[in-house]
């Protein structure tokens, strides 16, 4: 189902309608940005067109009539503002809902499109609405094609011969068409030497290719993205037409010049040619070539005879190609496989002390790393392609809450994998909502303040490392220290007589059943809030900080790896059981005598140059009842910015860890995130440093 | 809603027509019903007459297994008769699918009996 280009017009019109949200946000900032108009306009026009192809024809009718009045817009005929902005918002929510009803349209939608298609119909000028209509539209955007040749056209000969089946999974040849009529003017000629006789003939297939001249001032990746649902189904060639410069040209050229110079009359010339003949016609009698394609190469001569202004632009052909993500997910688990491979052939090699063998091991190594490297960034996407739901959120809760609030956001172009970027989503959802509910004051609270009317919150995302820290910002009320821990007392979360620092009280929040919100609001403060967001980051393996300060506002900062599924990690050993630790979150490794036990009192307490950093015993941890070796290694990490160690018996070294998930029967074991297959065929289990320090603040 | 109504009509010099009226919109989820009824046509009748008066839009495969019908019949030696094609609904289809044109195709039986040049005569 997902190669149907069906499917693939719905992806695309997914991203398409994330782009017009973003544009259409842009546009209430910026009413006067042509380019912005410009690129709303596109939006509409590709989803119109690509929705009457593949039988979307709600969608198309609808967009149609919302492209309209963007074409007016365009065209300076209607301005923009806000209830333009706010109509069009919904208009792009409605087409989302008849893309997510496949085609099916229920009553109710029926009647919100119809009622949305008269509110558009009434903001357009009296002068323009008496030719509003199908037919009309496109007679209009016709000549404004025509009229868009310029010098700079040029023309291309386009050969599309559809496959037979084309027509079978619902493609509509003629809408294929009419959006490349779109892009300038267009002749086509259907050739239909193979169509079979009435007896023989499949009716559902199709027999006929097209030869089609299009002269348009777009490049040929345009033309390209006109087929690229169809790409699959059918041959493609396009070309340039070069002008000027055949033989038949110089000829008439040089009767002109003959002319020209009273050498001989028109007359005379066309008395000559007509004796002699032509080249078709000698090419046909040859069996060379049919009629058939004669006829086309002359219209197309005739074509480019008209128009005066065509040069060749060498223009960058589409390079970009369009994969259902489940094949990426195999791809990247091939890889795994081969990560894993790779590490036996190397751990093989270095014990059987062949060098050769050794010698390509490591070439094998090499270019294994690299092939992680490149699959990996495949999945990587920018994240900015959700900071727009973001903003519309941002504008649509504002408004229900009667607050003023600039969202701004910065790093949109960061990359985090696919998958994290999914899942990212709907914590970011809840922070902000908490942002915008709790944290951001009315305006006149705020005024009172001395704060501007309108409060900010800020959205960040920066590489760092192998991770991406995301960070929510708001300048709204912050949170107070002192309610919180109350709250908590009351809540029996924390005795009156526990003392905790700033940061440790603000993590409280983070507890399951914890709420802050005087009142519950249809957006927060039901008291699921954190503790949830907190496990989906944690799923993430990332981590979650808050910070915040009474009166000036609260920032939760989240940090994220760049992917889930093969990492960089420091193998260690506790007795005969390996175990990975990520490597983004080690610092150091240090040792641990028996001597420095005894002198810490029994206090899980090591002294690193001169500061005293507490560490977890992992052989307690997971009770392995053997002798510890007479020095251990302590594993110094960084969780949520507390330094933590993490005591094992050896530290092998760095290892690309694929990880692979343990199962539902081992759901409730928090201590380990996952395992990984190592060189030998062993298991290690990848450690879950959060949970394990959790765990041991617990039991402390 | 797609509809057909078939006759057979005797003319007065005593020949014999099959008349295929068809009405509403023709597409390919209408195009075998639409072969199997020419089909059936000639196998009975040597002249067979399809009319299109009431068609309000067609799309591509219903113009190729026209061109198709029409070859079919010149190779059988028999006729075949597409009455009102030049209406509006059709025009606009064929055009934007570039079946018209100036002369017949080369490659058919007889290319002055094509059923799309005969518009710009």
């Amino acid at each position: 189902m997902s190669d149907s280009p069906q499917q693939a017009f719905k992806e695309e019109a997914y991203e398409l309608l994330s782009e017009l949200e973003s544009a259409l946000l842009e546009l209430e900032e910026q009413p006067d940005n042509m380019e912005i108009i410009g690129q709303i306009f596109r939006a509409m026009h590709t989803i119109k067109g690509s929705g009457a192809m593949f039988g979307f024809s709600a969608i198309a009718e609808f967009t149609h009539e919302v492209e309209t009045v963007y074409d007016l817009v365009r065209n300076g005929d209607l301005t923009v503002g806000k209830p333009l902005v706010d109509l069009s918002l919904q208009a792009r929510d409605h087409i989302l809902t008849l893309l997510d009803s496949n085609a099916v349209v229920e009553d109710v939608d029926i009647q919100r499109g119809t009622e949305l298609v008269k509110q558009f119909q009434a903001m357009i000028p009296t002068q323009f609405n008496a030719g509003q209509g199908g037919d009309m539209a496109t007679a209009e955007s016709g000549t404004t094609v025509e009229s868009s040749i310029t010098a700079e056209s040029q023309t291309y000969r386009i050969r599309f011969i559809p496959s037979a089946e084309i027509l079978k999974n619902g493609t509509r040849i003629v809408s294929l068409l009419d959006e490349l009529a779109e892009l300038g003017s267009c002749r086509t000629i259907a050739h239909k030497v193979r169509v079979p006789v009435l007896d023989e003939i499949d009716p559902e297939q199709c027999y006929v290719s097209w030869d089609i001249l299009l002269t348009s001032n777009c490049d040929q990746a345009e033309i390209l993205d006109v087929f690229i649902f169809v790409e699959d189904e059918c041959e493609l060639n396009i070309s340039v037409i070069d002008t000027g410069c055949d033989g038949d040209e110089q000829q008439r050229r040089l009767g002109d010049i003959l002319v020209e110079r009273g050498d001989i009359t028109q007359d005379e010339i066309d008395s000559v040619l007509a004796k002699s003949k032509r080249i078709g016609d000698m090419l046909v009698e040859a069996n060379l070539v049919s009629r058939d394609r004669i006829e086309s190469a002359l219209v197309e001569q005739h074509e480019v005879r008209q128009i005066e202004e065509r040069r060749q632009k060498k223009s960058p052909i589409a390079s970009s190609l369009r994969v259902p993500a489940e094949r990426l997910d195999e791809l990247v688990n091939l890889v795994g496989e081969m990560v894993t491979v790779q590490s036996r052939l190397s751990q093989t090699a270095a014990m059987r002390g062949d060098s050769e063998l050794q010698s390509i091991a490591e070439e094998v190594e090499r270019l294994t790393e690299e092939l992680r490297d490149s699959t990996l960034s495949i999945r990587m996407l920018p994240i900015g392609s959700t900071f727009s739901k973001f903003k519309r959120l941002v504008r649509d809760i504002a408004s229900d809450l009667h607050k003023e609030v600039d969202f701004q956001t910065f790093g949109a172009e960061t990359e985090l994998d696919k998958t994290v970027i999914e899942q990212l989503g709907d914590p970011l959802v809840h922070i902000i909502r908490n942002s915008m509910d709790h944290g951001i004051e009315m305006p006149d609270e705020r005024v009172a303040a001395g704060k501007p009317r309108q409060g900010t919150v800020y959205l960040s995302a920066e590489q760092s490392g192998d991770s991406v820290v995301i960070e929510i910002r708001d300048d709204g009320k912050g949170l107070s220290s002192a309610a919180i821990r109350q709250k908590a007392i009351t809540k029996g979360l924390i005795s009156s007589d526990d003392t905790l620092a700033e940061h440790e009280i603000y993590q409280l929040i983070f507890v399951p059943g914890f709420s802050t919100a005087e009142k519950i609001t249809g957006l927060s403060g039901r008291g699921v809030g954190m503790d949830v967001v907190k496990r989906a980051i944690e799923g993430l393996r990332g981590t979650i900080q808050l910070n915040s300060e009474l009166g000036v506002g609260t920032s939760v900062q989240l940090r994220i790896p760049l992917t889930l599924a093969i990492i960089e990690s420091l193998l260690v050993t506790i007795d005969n059981s390996n175990f990975v630790l990520p490597l983004n979150a080690v610092e150091e490794c240090i040792e641990l005598s028996k001597s420095d036990i005894a002198a810490a009192h029994g206090r899980c307490l090591a002294k690193v140059r001169g500061q005293l950093i507490p560490y977890i015993p992992l052989r307690n941890t997971f009770e392995i009842t053997s002798e510890a070796p007479d020095i251990q290694q302590i594993v110094i990490t960084n969780i949520n910015g507390q330094q933590l160690g993490f005591v094992v018996d050896n530290v092998i070294g760095e290892h690309q860890t694929v990880i692979k998930s343990l199962g539902p029967v081992y759901r409730d074991v928090h201590s380990v995130s996952g395992a990984t297959i190592l060189g030998d065929g062993n298991i290690a289990l990848i450690l879950d440093l959060v949970h394990l320090a959790q765990q041991a603040t617990e039991h402390s | 809603m797609f509809e057909y109504e078939q006759k057979n009509i005797t003319v007065a010099d005593g020949s014999h027509y099959r008349l295929i009226s068809v009405s509403g919109p023709l597409g390919i989820e209408h195009i075998v019903i639409l072969k199997e009824l020419l089909l059936n046509a000639f196998g009975e009748f040597d002249h067979v007459v399809m009319d299109w008066a009431r068609v309000t839009a067609v799309d591509f495969s219903v113009l190729q297994l026209m061109c198709s019908t029409n070859e079919y019949a010149q190779r059988h030696g028999k006729q075949f008769e597409l009455k009102n094609r030049f209406i509006q609904p059709v025009i606009d289809n064929a055009q934007r699918l570039g079946f018209l044109r100036d002369n017949g195709c080369s490659h058919v039986s007889d290319p002055s009996r094509c059923l799309w040049a005969e518009q710009l005569s």
